[in-house]
């Protein structure tokens, strides 16, 4: 699919607010009638476990805001297949549905948009 | 070219907020266009007008302000950023009664469609920091 904005998030859910802020930029965009998809690279695919517990940490649940996602129309979501991987994470597992991506199809992402935000 | 920048990256602590401005000044060196600086996350707090840097240390805030103004380009903050991290303008300090206000007057309170906007009207949009 061809978005408007191509996203990348690569930092993990908590340990700052980067990737919370990622998804805020891809909302709003969303929301401004922008085609937008999303991917997620290095500690950033650490987003998509399931059963994360924040509550202990005083921050938002990141798993319920990417469920949200598909309300905004954003549903082209992405990983790096190298990075889950290697934190041994399952697509299968993932909190929302995504598509693996090798380093040639990451390239080719990338190469396809005219708007490439990186968090 | 016409560019516009996402600044993540705090002032002093981060390199990526002067390497945005090193770009920045690099391109319209080159005879480029910069369109808006979009500071959000910690790049907020380079719009901070309480910092105080060492005598012997570069005033990145005044370089920005400076090359803005020459260039006619906007500094654009992110409101929900600049909120969260203590970077208020007048109205916002009145708002939520907080005791001072300290957004530099170079610098504009701005949404996040802001940086919509700049992704449509630039060319290139370059993310620093993170």
């Amino acid at each position: 699919m061809n978005s408007d904005l191509l996203v990348t998030s690569r930092h993990p859910p908590y340990g700052n607010t980067l990737a919370r802020d990622a998804l805020d930029v891809a909302l709003t965009h969303a929301a401004f009638g922008q085609a937008v998809c999303l991917l997620f690279l290095d500690d950033g695919v650490l987003q998509l476990l399931p059963q994360q517990a924040p509550e202990a940490l005083a921050r938002k649940n990141m798993a319920r805001i990417l469920q949200s996602l598909t309300l905004y129309d954003i549903d082209t979501v992405y990983a790096d297949e190298d990075a889950m991987q290697r934190r041994g994470l399952n697509a299968r597992a993932s909190v929302l549905p995504i598509t693996l991506l090798n380093p040639a199809a990451i390239a080719a992402l990338i190469q396809r948009h005219k708007i490439v935000l990186s968090f | 070219m016409k560019f516009s920048l996402l600044v993540n990256a705090a002032p002093y602590s981060q390199q990526g907020a002067r390497s945005a401005y090193h770009f920045a000044a690099a391109a319209l060196a080159s005879g480029h266009e910069v369109y808006r600086v979009f500071f959000y996350h910690d790049g907020v707090l380079n719009a901070n007008s309480l910092m105080q840097l060492a005598q012997d240390e570069a005033d990145l805030q005044a370089q920005w302000v400076t090359l803005a103004s020459q260039n006619g380009f906007e500094l654009a903050v992110c409101i929900a950023s600049a909120l969260r991290r203590g970077v208020l303008d007048a109205s916002a300090a009145d708002r939520y009664d907080k005791p001072a206000s300290n957004l530099h007057a170079a610098f504009a309170i701005v949404g996040l469609g802001q940086l919509v906007d700049a992704g449509l009207h630039s060319d290139r949009l370059v993310t620093f920091g993170g």
